[in-house]
């Protein structure tokens, strides 16, 4: 937990740190989750199925349809929104799993030339920092989590554009650089977002490892939300100039949390200290 | 434009000495008025009739130890009219005749001199403004006259509106300045409040605090959520002192206190610690929507209420029950259900059918002999401070509300001395004619009457129903106007209004009892209740 002096893009800078902490991890993608998400599908009724979208086809819908008579995944056309039926017999294909992706969530990989364009900015975020590995420039990843604020994702956004990055050839907005798939016309993602307002997330994935919190109310919120993130890490970033029924509310859950966690002093002796006016508090599972 | 979070930092990385200067004020006078005032809150609090009375001192104790008041010759009569003449006093609290007594005659030796506090400030702000330095001052918007005051003394024509912050969020996106100047102890809530942030986040390396002598700081005030720790220790109540917390977390304070005045044979009390203590049982912590500069109305903290939010995506839920804190309440607009009251007819707010008789014959009678109505009215129990300019407010024209008195007692008190023919302006007879006026009254105020039931607590399917349907056309109201009613289209199962008032600001630090919550009233009139 942390605490500011006043208002800030904090949030977005530390799941920013998180993001390129990634950036060097050839594991850090979603294909193996996003394979068994589509292949879950097969449990589910044929209507019940999510819709799918194929990067090589367009604006046609699909949903997952089982095997083929050669044991191959195949998905098939359904009609988009608003339609009842397809005007020519159904399109079934067989599909690469990277290929296809849920409707409204990124899409899972891209190719050569559609990557994510700030790799130079994240290469230089960090002085002296492991290198980027440019394959996942091309791969979502949803293993971090951006909290946003209660006031929406509007409100979030809007300080998360106040900062701005250089690099010797490129120049972004944080908003931008963070990927957040609605914030963002690139279609892979590094960042999943939980609308703390709307209690939604950006994808439907199993739970983050880590979850950045946007403030008090947020944090509240990725608290109770056990189903999403009752098993990941969190950071919580709160400002401390806020009326003070909000700063108690904090700690009163704090309080409560001490019968399942303490604080890890010795995890805090190893950090570097924190700037002037910040404070810092680090909890673990007894 | 706002202060960015960069500069903030900025500011607190340079190695400034944090410095509260605290100047402890002491008066033999004030001293005496203060504890015979107190007794005599503290015994009618216990009397069923005259707790308002006990309410009203409280708030007039609380404003003087708080804010810098002027020592002028109105301080006697002030708690004059709150109490009445001394031989009525000693006729029905016998018990409470000494103390009225001492506190009049100390409160007429006080107005022999300035407040030495006023004359400490004057001195700060002269040296500050002589040296150049930028100052700011935290009080509250109310208090800011008594400041002007001062300032226009020692340095006339430097008042501006950057001398000051009145609430947390102006303190929050203010540049740092070089001194700030506080009157009264630090309390997150209630008389004399700040932010927390004064000394979690200070935007200054001075603080020149003054205090009367006996006030103490609230434990635990400069609480950082994180850490739960505070700046002012739980157990440094009587001192005042820094705790230890802040040399090794935050911000290091320095505390310097400097004692001025008469010295004094016995401890004063911390009245705002004691008035906390007498709460009584049927008061609760509410809090104080603005609906303009002048307007407010009181709800329960905890209580979710109906709003629309036109910020919000329409897609999404624009109208529904919020708790405040959930929600962005700058520019989202309060709810209130009007059912029309069928014993009363078609009544609009803002027709005034009866105030315009009522005010009209006000106005002449204060043209006639402005003080001795106040006497009169005062005599016959409308016993509020201010009561010579209510009488000029009252006479105001319909505006968000109906400008009158509070109290629907003060109403039939007042309706009776203005000896209006009621038989010619008579409706029915089911009713007085005070009567027929006050509902219009209370109409404007957004309480709702429906054969006994208020309506603000509905919060069935029907309504939200109702409201989603008419989003369209509140959409369009809320854009062009911040105060408006929308008709229930007929055939529906409730019939009446809803209005719709534009939520500015709010403020917590209040407890009242349930029948001073749900209605629009003067801001003034909810300082009472301030805890």
């Amino acid at each position: 937990m942390i605490s500011m002096p006043c208002d800030s893009p904090g949030a977005g800078l530390i799941a920013l740190g998180a993001l390129r902490g990634y950036l060097e991890d050839a594991d850090a993608n979603d294909i193996e989750l996003h394979r068994q998400r589509i292949l879950d599908e097969d449990k589910k009724a044929l209507d019940s199925r999510k819709v799918l979208l194929h990067r090589l086809h367009g604006k046609d819908n699909f949903r997952y349809g089982g095997k083929d008579s050669d044991d191959h995944d195949v998905i098939v056309q359904i009609p988009r929104a608003g339609k009842t039926a397809l005007k020519n017999p159904p399109k079934y294909i067989t599909f690469n799993f990277r290929d296809v992706y849920f409707e409204g969530e990124p899409c899972l990989e891209v190719n050569t030339g559609n990557e994510l364009p700030y790799g130079e900015i994240y290469r230089d975020l960090i002085e002296h920092g492991g290198d980027v590995m440019e394959s996942n420039l091309k791969k979502t990843f949803s293993g971090v989590c951006l909290a946003g604020r209660t006031m929406g994702e509007n409100k979030t956004r809007e300080i998360m554009s106040s900062i701005r990055f250089h690099s010797e050839t490129q120049t972004s907005h944080l908003d931008k650089i963070l990927s957040v798939h609605d914030w963002s016309c690139e279609t892979i993602s590094r960042l999943s977002f939980f609308n703390s307002r709307t209690k939604k997330m950006d994808r439907k994935l199993v739970s983050p490892q880590l979850v950045v919190a946007d403030g008090d109310a947020s944090f509240l919120k990725v608290l109770a939300e056990k189903e999403n993130f009752g098993e990941c890490d969190i950071i919580a970033i709160i400002d401390r100039t806020l009326e003070r029924d909000r700063l108690e509310g904090i700690v009163e859950k704090m309080a409560e949390l001490t019968q399942w966690y303490d604080t890890d002093n010795l995890l805090y002796e190893h950090l570097p200290p924190v700037p002037k006016g910040v404070s810092l508090a680090i909890w673990k599972k007894k | 434009m706002a202060i960015t979070a960069s500069s903030i930092c900025a500011f607190l990385a340079q190695d400034h000495q944090y410095v509260i200067d605290r100047r402890v004020i002491s008066s033999y006078d004030f001293s005496l008025l203060r504890r015979n005032l107190l007794l005599i809150i503290k015994t009618l609090n216990e009397c069923d009739d005259a707790t308002e009375i006990s309410k009203t001192l409280r708030w007039m104790l609380s404003e003087w130890i708080t804010t810098p008041i002027p020592f002028d010759e109105d301080l006697p009569q002030k708690i004059k009219i709150i109490l009445g003449e001394p031989e009525k006093v000693a006729k029905r609290w016998p018990v409470l005749n000494h103390a009225y007594e001492a506190s009049l005659i100390a409160a007429t030796n006080l107005t022999q001199n300035e407040n030495p506090i006023r004359i400490e400030i004057g001195l700060v702000i002269n040296e500050l403004i002589g040296g150049g330095r930028k100052f700011r001052i935290y009080c509250h918007k109310n208090a800011r006259s008594y400041f002007d005051s001062i300032i226009q003394a020692e340095c006339p024509g430097s008042i501006t509106d950057d001398y000051f912050i009145h609430k947390p969020k102006e303190y929050r996106i203010i540049e740092p300045f070089d001194v700030l100047i506080k009157v009264g102890p630090f309390r997150s809530h209630g008389w004399g409040n700040c932010p927390d942030a004064l000394l979690t986040s200070p935007r200054f390396e001075s603080l020149v605090h003054f205090i009367w002598s006996g006030s103490c700081d609230e434990p635990g005030f400069g609480l950082d959520p994180v850490t739960g720790t505070s700046i002012i220790g739980e157990n440094s109540f009587d001192k005042s002192e820094i705790s230890q917390n802040s040399m090794k977390l935050l911000i290091p304070w320095k505390i310097t206190i400097t004692k001025t005045g008469d010295t004094l044979s016995v401890v004063d009390e911390d009245e705002l610690k004691v008035f906390q203590s007498i709460n009584r049982a049927d008061e609760k912590a509410v809090v104080l929507l603005h609906l303009d500069n002048q307007y407010g109305i009181l709800y329960p903290i905890r209580k979710p209420l109906l709003l629309f939010n036109p910020t919000v995506d329409p897609q999404h839920d624009q109208i529904g029950q919020c708790l405040l804190d959930e929600v962005l309440t700058m520019g989202v607009f309060l709810i209130l259900p009007i059912v029309a009251p069928v014993d009363f007819g078609e009544l609009h707010a803002k027709d005034g059918k009866f105030s315009v008789i009522w005010k009209k014959k006000l106005t002449e009678e204060i043209q006639k002999d402005h003080s001795g109505l106040c006497g009169r009215l005062s005599d016959s129990g409308i016993n509020l401070i201010h009561l010579y300019s209510r009488l000029e407010d009252w006479c105001s024209p319909p505006d968000t509300v109906i400008p009158a008195p509070r109290r629907a007692e003060h109403f039939r008190i007042l309706i009776d001395h203005l000896d209006i023919d009621v038989e010619h302006h008579v409706i029915d007879q089911r009713h007085a004619w005070w009567q027929y006026a006050w509902t219009e009254i209370r109409r404007s105020r957004g309480v709702a009457i429906s054969e006994g039931r208020l309506v603000q607590d509905f919060s069935d399917e029907n309504s939200l129903e109702i409201l989603n349907s008419l989003k369209g056309e509140i959409m369009e109201k809320s854009n062009e106007q911040v105060d408006f009613y929308i008709e229930i289209p007929k055939g529906k199962e409730l019939q009446g209004q809803f209005r719709f008032c534009r939520i500015v600001d709010m403020e917590k630090g209040f407890r009242a009892p349930d029948s001073a919550l749900h209605e629009i009233n003067d801001l003034r009139e909810f300082e009472q209740w301030r805890d």
